[in-house]
């Protein structure tokens, strides 16, 4: 079993390793290049809480938008309140704009009872549309992000994976 | 396709691409189905009271509160496909500045989440209904400015975009339903006072 | 041992021959585009995903189930290999 990976020769090695790489760097520009269109540093989330429901479930994928500057009310907003790194996906209840170089705009969870004047930052009672919004959702595809929920939740899937992709590896004559 | 893994791996490749496109065709279709929907929806009662809330940056400044009263009657049945999850519908109250740096103030009052089942009512007849949140404007009075009512809504597809649109009104056509106005509280008081000190001194000149 | 091993191989492996190999190619490829199609066509027209999403689940088992497993219908044309011949 293990002559077979041992035989592998170094070219064939280094074509394996280079086709791995133009694997994750073009996933990476297509990453990069859809944060480019959409002007918002994260355009696709999964949603982990249940703070949306019925409408978001943990694991749903969002598509965002971030190239129009106002937020309206009802809108769905994900933000990240400055100083903590954790994006929140709630909707857009108060708007208030005019003179000010920012629009301000408060947030609650569908299935909240209260708004998230909880969530900001001490002192802070609305949000700032540019500084700490990244984007609002514009699409919506169910279920396909729970894969990653687990994999987070239970790092133990990942050492299953592995072993059966390694187990398949080695059973195979080929 | 030569071993049992090759074709399993093959043919699980090709089940998501096919899963991807039937959600595509699924999420292109719904842009097929009309919106077209009507309510008629009026204010029963505003009453501005000074309150206290240790919330919206007041940190317990005394500040004018609206307690507003509705009717709305809406049918909301065209917006319900089978690409349907939900309806969230609100309504949104928008009043124009006072002076001050926020020329433009919207403000959620009321909204309900409308489930697609079987079960759920997608005609709405609400009557002498109560605002469902404190309303109170950013810099704590409401001056008597002119208010305007809209009743909007947002549907949540099951798959594809969400789609956002404010119901007409079903006489005028017009996006608002109504206006109001949030008068100033202590002008009120004041007048209503002056008013029967007034009554008060006729009765007494008889 | 080596006998076990063998036929473990031999199950996992799943080889068949060309002809079986253009069989399962055309039978999965048309088959999972015919059941996308049902799939959403019955969604729609009953106003319900639920349809849709049972009939493209079940429309998938089921062409696992007829390519995955090496039946043996895909391996009714052996490839025949030159045999070498001896030097007498």
């Amino acid at each position: 079993m293990l002559a077979s990976l041992a035989a592998l020769r170094p070219r064939q090695l280094a074509s394996q390793i280079l086709s791995f790489a133009l694997v994750l760097s073009t996933a990476f520009m297509l990453w990069k290049g859809l944060s480019l269109v959409t002007n918002s540093p994260s355009p696709i989330v999964v949603v982990l809480s249940g703070s949306m429901e019925p409408a978001f479930q943990r694991g749903d994928l969002l598509f965002l938008w971030n190239r129009s500057p106002d937020a309206k009310v009802g809108e769905i907003v994900v933000y990240n309140v400055e100083g903590k790194n954790i994006p929140i996906v709630h909707r857009v209840v108060r708007n208030h704009q005019g003179g000010l170089p920012y629009t301000k705009l408060l947030t609650k969870g569908d299935n909240n009872h209260a708004d998230d004047v909880e969530l900001y930052a001490r002192g802070q009672f609305y949000l700032n549309r540019e500084k700490e919004v990244i984007g609002s959702v514009v699409g919506y595809i169910p279920f396909v992000g729970y894969v990653t929920i687990m994999l987070s939740e239970h790092p133990w899937l990942k050492t299953v994976m592995l072993g059966i992709m390694g187990l398949m590896v080695v059973l195979q004559r080929e | 396709m030569h071993s049992t893994s090759a074709r399993f791996q093959n043919v699980f490749s090709f089940f998501t691409t096919v899963a991807f496109t039937v959600a595509g065709l699924v999420a292109l279709s719904s842009f097929f189905f009309p919106t077209d929907t009507v309510a008629t929806g009026s204010i029963r009662n505003v009453q501005i009271a000074q309150g206290r809330q240790n919330q919206y940056g007041t940190l317990g400044r005394r500040q004018e509160f609206a307690h507003i009263k509705f009717d709305l009657h809406t049918d909301l049945s065209p917006l319900f496909h089978y690409n349907t999850k939900q309806v969230f519908l609100y309504l949104t109250t928008t009043y124009p500045g006072d002076g001050n740096k926020y020329s433009n103030n919207t403000v959620t009052i009321w909204d309900k989440i409308i489930p697609n089942n079987p079960k759920s009512k997608t005609k709405l007849a609400l009557k002498n209904q109560r605002a469902k949140y404190p309303f109170n404007d950013i810099i704590g009075k409401f001056s008597d400015r002119k208010a305007e009512l809209r009743l909007e809504y947002n549907v949540q597809p099951h798959v594809g975009a969400l789609v956002w649109g404010t119901v007409k009104d079903a006489d005028t056509g017009s996006e608002v339903l109504t206006d109001f106005v949030l008068e100033d509280s202590a002008k009120a008081r004041k007048a209503k006072k002056a008013k029967a000190e007034a009554a008060k001194a006729a009765k007494n000149a008889q | 041992m080596e006998a076990i091993m063998e036929r473990v191989y031999t199950i996992v492996d799943g080889f068949i021959d060309f002809e079986g190999q253009k069989m399962v190619e055309q039978i999965s490829t048309y088959g999972l585009i015919a059941f996308g199609f049902l799939s959403f066509l019955v969604g729609f027209v009953f106003q319900d995903l639920v349809y849709t999403l049972y009939v493209m689940g079940a429309g998938t088992v089921l062409t696992i189930l007829v390519t995955v497993p090496p039946w043996p219908v895909f391996n009714k044309n052996p490839q025949r290999f030159h045999v070498e011949e001896k030097e007498e």
